[in-house]
């Protein structure tokens, strides 16, 4: 076995590097901060942990990603679904002006509205690639399926999102 | 060859990602170029895209630290008790208890606050503004099919409401409900309803108000016994008192954490009846949920569901949108939001004169 300090240094920085991404892939698939964190050290656990060889020269990006993935949609099945926040990020203080400010929450708050009724694998896709930056090759293999699978979510994800926040925006307006 | 409409919107997405090949790129520029409706359809989920992004780059940054420690321990071949300790380690080890003495008293990160300290932060985070604007909405289909026909699309009912320390207090529907809805409110004085389809207003004065408070209520308060609509009892669930002693009237349980960090509370409450004040009403239940941002401390939001015979009768979720707006005293009066040839119908219990609005 080994432990992340005996990791070669260039492995262990990368480790360290990925757990961001890694927790929020968690958090975007499961809408639980807590549950997150515990999920994305169980995924670098269960890499350090494999009694087969790992090829830390290798990339571990993609194979961290898939783990974690794998643990939160397991995670996720398992349990009802938990409402992830209205509101993203830490509120921002009333600035110039207070209108601004209102708008700006209810935006956020519509999002994640719209957000939280994706189910969780479509979520993991926006996650990869929206907040990521992700090629649609790069989230095929994370996700384990194909390219084309990942457009078609994608699409359906933002065309949903995009009819939900219209509605949810008439029924301000 | 022109692409058509529908395939041209099923590949934005990957045109938009840069995942199109030469070709196909080409050939949908083209097409947009000449097409309004799919320049539009680009726009929007352009837009979309640009706030997921920002969503979710904003969750990144909020990772919480990596926890090194913890997975060492975790990894760790033998208990360190198991192990032999070299002599020559001896100064080695005592200046590793140093360094993790070091580390373990300095505040890398503050302390997250107890159940019961983050809800009296809360309270004195609201006592230390002087109004709030607050979103209602009601989230109950069954509540909905009471009060319209359920084939219809399911009403939504949203409300914005301005509350003071003053318990000033507007309430205006937002969206379809504008042109049926009342808008109310009370100017510190006066509480006023402005009905749009009978374009009249009905001013209840203070005296008015005292005499309900006496009232023997039914259906959680807001009808009074005689079937008339209770407005003290709005006031007193809307006033500023009751937002800002939200620890004192519950007894809240911290159940999770959300993932941006705001912590959720929950109180159950079995309601007495209204009827007989000291009788628990058995089949129903009355569930609370706090969402309190940690840092500034504020309730964001309050989900409020009666629960009755196993359903779920009435939620309602309240959402903070705005502190310290400061409005000025003409936005409490009926005047700002009545037209002019309004009628006017005074219930003071002094006079039930009827005339048309100054």
């Amino acid at each position: 076995m080994v432990t992340t300090s005996r990791l070669n240094p260039k492995a262990r920085l990368e480790v360290q590097r990925l757990w961001p991404q890694v927790w929020g892939l968690a958090a975007a698939i499961t809408g639980d901060r807590h549950a997150a964190e515990d999920l994305a050290q169980d995924a670098i656990l269960k890499l350090l942990s494999t009694k087969s060889a790992i090829d830390f020269d290798r990339p571990l990006r993609p194979l961290l990603l898939t783990i974690v993935r794998r643990l939160a949609l397991d995670h996720a099945a398992g349990r009802p679904r938990k409402a992830l926040p209205l509101i993203e990020g830490d509120p921002e203080a009333p600035e110039n002006s207070p209108d601004e400010f209102a708008r700006r929450r209810e935006r956020k708050k519509l999002l994640w509205e719209a957000l939280e009724d994706l189910p969780p694998v479509w979520r993991a896709v926006l996650w990869l690639r929206d907040g990521l930056g992700d090629s649609y090759a790069q989230i095929a293999e994370i996700l384990e399926i194909t390219t084309d699978v990942v457009r078609t979510t994608l699409h359906r994800a933002r065309r949903r999102l995009r009819a939900k926040l219209e509605a949810q925006m008439e029924d301000l307006s | 060859m022109t692409m058509p409409c529908e395939t041209v919107q099923e590949m934005l997405t990957p045109l938009l990602d840069q995942e199109l090949g030469q070709e196909e790129r080409v050939a949908m520029e083209a097409h947009l170029a000449s097409c309004s409706l799919c320049q539009e359809e680009r726009t929007h989920i352009m837009e979309v895209t640009k706030a997921t992004g920002e969503a979710f780059r904003g969750l990144l940054v909020q990772a919480p630290p990596y926890p090194e420690t913890m997975l060492n321990a975790s990894l760790a071949e033998k208990p360190i008790w198991k192990r032999a300790l070299p002599v020559k380690s001896l100064l080695a080890a005592a200046a590793v208890i140093l360094a993790i003495v070091t580390i373990v008293f300095t505040p890398r990160h503050e302390k997250p606050l107890s159940a019961a300290e983050l809800l009296q932060k809360a309270t004195r985070a609201l006592a230390a503004h002087d109004d709030a604007e607050i979103q209602v909405t009601f989230k109950t289909p069954f509540f909905n099919a009471l009060l319209g026909d359920p084939k219809e699309k399911p009403d939504i009912p949203r409300y914005r409401i301005l509350v003071t320390r003053n318990n000033q207090l507007l309430i205006v529907p937002l969206g379809d409900r504008r042109e049926q809805d009342a808008t109310s409110g009370y100017d510190g004085k006066t509480f006023w309803q402005y009905d749009p389809t009978a374009n009249a207003v009905t001013l209840t004065s203070g005296k008015k108000l005292a005499e309900t408070e006496s009232a023997r209520t039914k259906d959680g308060g807001l009808v009074a016994k005689d079937g008339s609509f209770n407005p003290r009892m709005l006031l007193e669930f809307l006033s500023w008192d009751r937002f800002t002693r939200l620890d004192e009237d519950f007894d809240w349980r911290e159940i999770r954490t959300g993932i941006d960090g705001r912590r959720i509370f929950e109180s159950k409450v079995v309601p007495t009846d209204p009827e007989h004040p000291d009788v628990l009403m058995k089949n129903a239940l009355v569930t609370l949920t706090l969402a309190i941002d940690p840092q500034e401390g504020l309730v964001e939001s309050v989900h409020i569901v009666y629960r009755y015979f196993g359903a779920d009768v009435l939620a309602m979720e309240f959402d903070l949108l705005a502190l310290d707006r400061h409005p000025a005293p003409e936005v409490f009066s009926y005047a700002t939001h009545a037209p002019k040839d309004a009628k006017v119908v005074h219930e003071s219990g002094e006079s039930d004169d009827t005339d048309e609005k100054k």
